[in-house]
């Protein structure tokens, strides 16, 4: 009989609430009562459970269920509590498997893994992620444009279709020819590498185009309209801080120490080079290295229009670089911080493109330290009126577009200063919320007719929601769940808004990130409910969803039944081929998880190879065997091949000594 | 994760915690504005279309899950799950194999591997391996080592063994701290402070039940269900975030055979226990049980008194009767003498006889007394002033703060 055992912990477990008795609490304090609290934190010992009962979704369809009943205190094992002085002894939260010791005393480690391994842990300790992969929205988008018409990933196009919005009562606004197939390239062709413009510069990045895209781009070119005029002017409107305000009104009044303008400039004369290219140097020698020919700054033509043909094939850095030249034939070039310039709305353009290829790129200190010249971008000198000798079309307002705002707001979050980030997105809300709110005022001074309103209504109220989405991932990054939760019903009880089952779906996934599974699973019916079973992306998305509630309920076996399933609807769906192989991981079958990876990049590289699938492969390669390092150079070769610099080279895990 | 070059086998163990989402970035579709650079930007429009769309990439499901990259923390009452895969990277057929794993711990040693000897192989061919799943459900803190020791056989060689050791912490994931009121009415009332004492780890306290000991049941209603748990903290989500505290209070009720049992109930110091179910991230599940709580027992002496009816609130200036139960808790019987005492500033008169002797009460019986008595002060009255006197020890039992009246002007 254990109880004997047991019984003396307790006493000594009992022995310890006197002595915590006779200090008291405070709250023992409060409430006038002779104290007995008791810290019974020693005395916690555990249940014993058998070891297959977690994984029931039995738990999960009752959430009322009270433990088994095993748990009668007889069946308790002589579980040890432990002891108060242990504490003393500070424990290694992050000690991780890589520093074992041998019992042979013959320590060999495999530096190439584990160092690098270590390296990539810490770095997932200090962010919530355990590596911050920036999801590359092309390559992701141009995939779901592969990967069949009717994907789930199309659901927004489609549905902007289906929702009558301003931009869709705008019939064709675009008359030019070529400016109209522009806009389609922008939006949709560029997706996919398709050749579309980069044939001529002669890379081998030569994709045939697939003929759905043609479809796509046919079906987005009706739904992709330009903004209309009263948009464009509406575009404009901001609220300058008082002082700004005062000023505008009363131009070169007492311009004098009232306020300095902002002269920003490239901090880095050295232009930003290929990480995989230097990968690939390292490993594999100067001349594999020559092989690798990405699309440069160098070979497109130097204007917008290279920039547009370099983030088109996904060479982000070289990309960023262009941007550079061109702002530094604005004047605002290297070591040009603080020397008198012109902001003109071409040259915010080229800053805001190129801050946000660096944060693409993960060269976030650098976008953080180039954007500081900016200030908060409310000064006069980013105001039309700052400008009459230029501004021959009478424009008024801002001339920083939108996104750079809200690019500026957000980009402290990726630079461990989530909370200055939060701040300057509420204040950023709360600007357009008054924008919002005095619309009628707005259109009065820009003598807008009420249909014209009722567009720029549109347009701002679009724009909170495209801060309020910021917001979330803010709120996520801070582990906010309640302001998570709470900014998602607010959208989804929009006024207006049509229920989206995406965005339920998003929801739901939020609430297994919490840990809640009863309303997570509530959250994914009600997107069921929404969804068309008969159409494979609705299915697709619903089997996607119960496969995360099943790994929440640790029930890996059902989750994989279920990644198997929708990949069998839609096999060349490279999160389906990645998730299932994390659940083949899971259920104890890792040589097939990483086949199956293997099979799918190899044979369908331009479409699997992302940062989520190289990542999980690579990090199966160290599970496997002692060839980790030149399995994962041959993922590397791989990838070289068939991506440019809009993958993430830390997926690879392998590190440059 | 580790392998020597020199061994036949490789051990390779890693940990199998929850994969993660991928939280991308809700800005990558404005990009399209950077693919043209003209101020209309035509592209905000595409942004602006999608907006909706935006929200869903909110952890989307357009990206796939990923496996953790690092060991991550680990805490009291959640499991340890890793993975062990032993692989033949030799170039021969090695046989006699025998896996064992372990967790080594500051008390004890926890075999590991499923079955409870060791997993045998016959032979592992070239590059074959074996994959199992450890699974344990960490019931200590402190330092930790798992143990993984293969033994095996080259051709006809001796016996070769090798074995890996690697340690983790296991942390103390919530502070527990509880508070007893007894009330006269013989209730339980248990407070409970629950603390997230992790670090990183918002917890979702999916549960905190009392599981209460023989005498008592947990009234319905209360903490026996927290389904409805968002509700009741008053936010949208059930979530314990680090270093934060809740407050719990379960009612225990004696149960209705007991209920007369005074002397058993008093003797009870043992309430029951708490029973903590949590849920993280991606559903990690941890569960915790306390030990026997223990309360401090309530003394009533050898004569107990109680009150059984009182009306509340009263009038002031307007006689009430209300009904005194006068309970024998002692070994003997008892023969008493109620006592009206009346204080030099009175906030109620009592009326009747002091002094009253009562008759005979035999162990364990009890008598009902009924008194009157005048409230003179409004306000929140104590009753006090009843005394009884054990007419044979010559002892006085005095109950100040009986209960409490509200006498309203």
């Amino acid at each position: 009989m254990a109880s004997g055992l047991t019984d003396a912990l307790e006493k000594l477990a009992l022995k310890a609430e006197q002595s915590e008795n006779e200090q008291g609490t405070s709250l023992s304090k409060y409430f006038g009562q002779p104290g007995n609290t008791d810290d019974i934190f020693d005395s916690i010992v555990k249940p014993s459970r058998l070891a297959d009962e977690e994984p029931k979704i039995n738990f999960f369809k009752s959430p009322n269920s009270t433990p088994s009943k095993e748990d009668v205190p007889q069946n308790y094992p002589p579980t040890f509590a432990f002891k108060k002085g242990e504490k003393e002894s500070e424990p290694k939260i992050f000690s991780y498997f890589s520093q074992p010791t041998t019992a042979t005393g013959e320590l060999k480690k495999n530096n190439d893994a584990t160092e690098f391994f270590d390296q990539m842990s810490q770095l997932a300790s200090k962010s919530h992620e355990p590596i911050e992969i920036t999801g590359s929205g092309f390559r992701l988008s141009s995939e779901d444009i592969n990967l069949s018409k009717a994907s789930s990933q199309i659901v927004p196009v489609t549905e902007s279709t289906t929702i009558p919005s301003p931009q869709n009562s705008e019939a064709s606004v675009s008359t030019d020819p070529e400016h109209s197939s522009q806009v389609s390239s922008s939006s949709a062709a560029n997706l996919v590498n398709s050749g579309y413009n980069v044939s001529s510069v002669g890379t081998r990045r030569v994709f045939t185009p697939q003929p759905v895209v043609n479809n796509l781009i046919n079906e987005t070119d009706q739904t992709m309209k330009t903004l209309s005029d009263s948009q464009e002017r509406a575009s404009n409107w901001w609220i300058p801080k008082e002082a700004v305000r005062l000023w505008l009104q009363s131009p070169r009044a007492n311009l004098s120490e009232a306020f300095h303008p902002s002269y920003p400039g490239l901090l880095n004369s050295i232009e930003l080079t290929d990480p995989m290219k230097d990968l690939l140097r390292h490993y594999d020698g100067e001349a594999a290295a020559a092989e690798r020919q990405t699309l440069s700054a160098d070979l497109v033509t130097q204007d917008t229009q290279g920039i547009r043909d370099l983030i088109k094939v996904g060479c982000y850095r070289a990309a960023a670089n262009l941007c550079g030249r061109l702002l530094t034939a604005c004047g605002q070039g290297y070591g040009k911080t603080g020397q008198q310039s012109k902001h003109t709305p071409h040259s915010l353009h080229l800053w805001m493109t190129r801050l946000a290829l660096l944060k693409k790129s993960n060269l976030v200190e650098m976008a953080v330290n180039e954007l500081t010249a900016f200030g908060d971008l409310d000064s006069p000198e980013f105001y039309y009126e700052y400008y009459p000798e230029l501004n021959d079309q009478k424009k008024s307002g801002t001339m920083v577009p939108f996104t750079f705002r809200l690019l500026a707001a957000e980009l402290p979050a990726h630079h461990n200063r989530v909370n200055e980030a939060h701040m300057k997105l509420c204040h950023l809300l709360s600007t357009v919320r008054r924008i919002v709110r005095d619309i009628d005022k707005f259109a009065a001074s820009d003598k807008m007719n009420e249909d014209e309103r009722r567009e720029a209504a549109n347009l701002w109220f679009d724009r909170e929601t495209a801060v309020i989405q910021s917001l979330i991932s803010c709120s996520l990054m801070k582990k906010d769940f309640h302001n998570v939760v709470r900014l998602f019903h607010k959208q989804l009880h929009r006024p207006g808004h049509t229920p989206n089952p995406a965005l339920y779906s998003a929801l739901g996934r939020v609430y297994l990130q919490i840990g809640d599974i009863p309303l997570a699973q509530q959250a994914f019916n009600c997107a069921v409910d929404l969804r068309d079973v008969s159409k494979p992306s609705d299915a697709i998305a619903s089997l996607t969803d119960a496969g995360l509630v099943a790994i929440a309920q640790n029930a890996f076996v059902d989750a994989l039944g279920y990644f198997q399933q929708a990949l069998a609807l839609q096999p060349d769906n490279p999160v389906l081929v990645n998730n299932t192989a994390v659940c083949l991981l899971y259920v104890g079958r890792m040589r097939d998880g990483m086949l199956l990876l293997e099979e799918n990049l190899g044979t369908k590289p331009e479409m699997m190879i992302r940062n989520d699938t190289v990542l999980n492969v690579c990090t199966l390669y160290e599970l496997e065997s002692s060839l980790t390092v030149q399995r994962k150079l041959g993922m590397l070769r791989l990838a070289s091949k068939w991506k440019n610099d809009d993958l993430n080279v830390a997926s690879f895990k392998l590190q440059i000594q | 994760m580790e392998n020597k070059a020199d061994q036949v086998l490789s051990i390779k163990v890693m940990r199998l915690s929850r994969p993660l989402f991928t939280q991308c970035d809700p800005h990558h579709l404005e990009f399209f504005y950077l693919t043209d650079t003209k101020p209309s930007a035509e592209t905000d429009c595409y942004s602006l279309v999608h907006a909706d769309h935006d929200l869903d990439m909110t952890l989307s499901s357009r990206h796939g899950l990923l496996l953790p990259q690092s060991f991550g923390t680990i805490y009291l009452g959640e499991t340890f799950q890793s993975y062990l895969r032993v692989q033949n990277v030799g170039s021969f057929l090695v046989s006699n194999i025998s896996i064992k794993a372990d967790l080594q711990t500051a008390a004890q040693r926890l075999p590991l591997t499923k079955k409870k000897n060791n997993v045998t192989l016959d032979q592992l061919e070239p590059q074959q391996s074996t994959d199992d799943i450890l699974s344990h459900e960490i019931t200590e803190l402190g330092t930790h080592i798992l143990v993984c020791e293969v033994s095996y056989q080259v051709g006809l060689g001796e016996v070769m063994t090798s074995s890996r050791y690697y340690k983790f912490q296991v942390l103390k994931p919530l502070d527990v701290k509880t508070k007893f009121y007894n009330a006269e009415s013989d209730d339980v009332y248990l407070e409970a402070q629950i603390q997230n004492t992790t670090l990183d780890k918002p917890l979702c306290l999916d549960k905190v039940t009392m599981e209460p000991s023989s005498l008592f049941k947990v009234q319905a209603g209360w903490g026996t269900s927290w389904s409805n748990a968002s509700q009741l903290f008053g936010g949208i989500v059930n979530i314990v975030q680090p270093g934060e505290i809740r407050q719990y209070l379960h009612c225990l009720k004696p149960k209705q055979d007991v209920r007369g049992n005074l002397r058993l109930l008093r003797g009870e110091s043992n309430i029951g226990k708490l029973d903590l179910t949590w849920r993280t991230t991606i559903g990690d599940r941890g569960r915790l049980q306390t030990s026997q709580l223990q309360r401090m027992v309530p003394n009533y002496g050898d004569v107990r008194l109680t009150i059984q009816e009182l009306p509340n609130p009263v009038k002031l200036y307007e006689a009430i009767s209300f009904v005194c139960k006068i309970t024998n808790t002692s070994e003997r019987p008892v023969e008493l003498s109620l006592v009206l005492d009346i204080r030099s500033k009175p906030a109620i008169l009592w009326t009747g006889i002091s002094n009253r002797p009562l008759e005979k009460i035999d162990p364990n019986h009890s008598v009902e007394v009924c008194l009157q008595l005048v409230p003179i002060m409004p306000g929140l009255q104590s009753l006090s002033g009843l005394k009884l006197i054990d007419l044979l020890l010559k002892r006085t039992y005095d109950y100040p703060d009986i209960a409490q009246l509200l006498v309203l002007p």
